[in-house]
């Protein structure tokens, strides 16, 4: 899976961008889902519908050396969802796999617990990349974190644009990201206000 | 804290862009253009500066830097040693074999990539200003990320090394920016802001070697995370934090403080 979006000097079009953002958010989702948008009107929804979504996800187990990434970030975003202010030491290995995605634009199933490094060259399954924009963002929503927020956004890009396989599971979660997105969208723009 | 010398003269790295023309206009102002520069090719960016030439005459970008400056036309007549190379790449061997042969220790960086170790291993002070105050501001785009922080804005000259924004800090300059940025000035943040920030600091430094002032350098911490180069969207977003700071009381300008 590669993502070749070049945010670099990106030039924006000003005029209705974010109407536009929105709104190409909204059909893309529409596209590959062939209904209309779920759409979600508050943090506390999203995190009813993660509840139940996560829950669905295979959990194995962690063992002495490596880390399964989808595991660790099911764990993750759950313990993510209860606390108030998570701190940066919790979320340090978040940081790594951001850093990893930003720098590689791709992730693998397992990392050795240690040094961080891959553990395997089988690549992360969408779920990955789905679970961790809603884990960045969720700490932007939390921490104001812009970064996080950054990524997120890139992250959602990525499982937008490119060929991926999408089952029902698949779009509820990515439903779930955008959702999330939108919130922090709209409460920057009240924000201003 | 390390001491320096100031530089009595000093050369330039050019790869050509709106960045390089803002730092030779400042240099030119000062009287300290380089006596040594090394200029790369660059066809791409032409696009750029017609649309960018199409924003400035309606709102006069003139009045930060002169974006219709040919990058040759400062040393015209100038005692100064050009050499042009047919790369684009900053890391190219013939980049590396030049820079190598400068009688110069000083070369203002003006961008156009990431310069490796091995050209910065060449016993030479790379000069590189980078848009954010150093260690907060470390990575991509920094100056919408502090702006969308904390509407704070600043820039750091410092002496590269192999590290992404962890040299030895040479001066650092904070700003306050008061401008509307109207749906037709897309290109105002990356070409006219960004650069014109990074040309005011690098006048700050070249007041110190004009000065012949001896300077001091100091290192930070920089272990903590990089900004990674920012998604269209926050860009946008700060735009709109811009705009809603603008204050129609007072001037609207970009000033150091």
């Amino acid at each position: 899976m590669n993502n070749n979006i070049n945010y670099s000097y990106a030039k924006l079009d000003l005029v209705d961008y974010l109407p536009s953002y929105i709104n190409n958010r909204i059909q893309a989702i529409e596209s590959i889902k062939n209904d209309r948008y779920t759409k979600y009107n508050n943090f506390n929804q999203i995190c009813v519908e993660l509840e139940k979504l996560t829950d669905g996800l295979n959990n194995k187990r962690i063992d002495d050396s490596t880390i399964d990434i989808l595991t660790f970030l099911v764990k993750q975003c759950k313990s993510i969802r209860i606390v108030t202010s998570p701190d940066y030491n919790s979320l340090k290995n978040i940081f790594i796999i951001q850093k990893k995605f930003e720098v590689f634009k791709k992730l693998f199933s397992r990392y050795d617990k240690n040094k961080f490094v891959k553990a395997t060259n089988i690549p992360a399954s969408l779920e990955v990349y789905i679970l961790l924009s809603i884990i960045l963002n969720i700490i932007h929503y939390k921490t104001i974190n812009y970064n996080s927020f950054n990524t997120s956004s890139k992250l959602i890009d990525f499982c937008l644009t490119d060929n991926h396989k999408y089952t029902d599971e698949r779009i509820r979660l990515l439903e779930c990201a955008i959702g999330l997105e939108m919130i922090l969208i709209n409460n920057f723009i009240i924000d201003l206000k | 804290m390390i001491s320096y010398k100031s530089p009595e003269t000093i050369a330039m790295l050019i790869w050509p862009s709106l960045r390089a023309l803002a730092y030779l206009e400042v240099l030119n102002e000062y009287d300290f253009l380089p006596d040594e520069v090394i200029i790369l090719k660059n066809d791409e960016g032409n696009q750029i500066n017609r649309d960018l030439a199409n924003e400035s005459r309606k709102y006069n970008y003139h009045q930060f830097y002169n974006i219709s400056n040919n990058i040759n036309d400062f040393f015209v007549n100038k005692n100064c040693k050009v050499i042009n190379l047919n790369t684009k790449d900053v890391n190219d061997p013939m980049v590396i074999r030049s820079v190598k042969r400068l009688k110069n220790k000083y070369i203002i960086f003006s961008g156009g990539g990431i310069l490796k170790k091995i050209i910065l291993s060449l016993n030479k002070f790379f000069i590189h200003i980078h848009p954010g105050i150093i260690p907060t501001y470390r990575g991509s785009t920094c100056f919408n990320y502090s702006l969308l922080e904390n509407y704070s804005l600043g820039s750091t000259a410092y002496f590269m090394n192999k590290n992404i924004d962890s040299g030895e800090i040479i001066l650092q300059r904070d700003f306050k920016i008061n401008y509307f940025i109207h749906p037709d000035q897309p290109l105002f943040i990356d070409y006219i802001l960004d650069n014109y920030i990074r040309s005011q600091t690098l006048k700050a430094t070249l007041a110190l070697f004009r000065d012949n002032i001896d300077f001091k350098t100091r290192i930070e911490d920089c272990s903590g995370f990089a900004y990674y180069i920012m998604h269209p969207l926050l860009r946008y977003l700060t735009i709109e934090k811009i705009n809603k700071e603008f204050s129609h009381k007072i001037k609207s300008e970009i000033k150091m403080i």
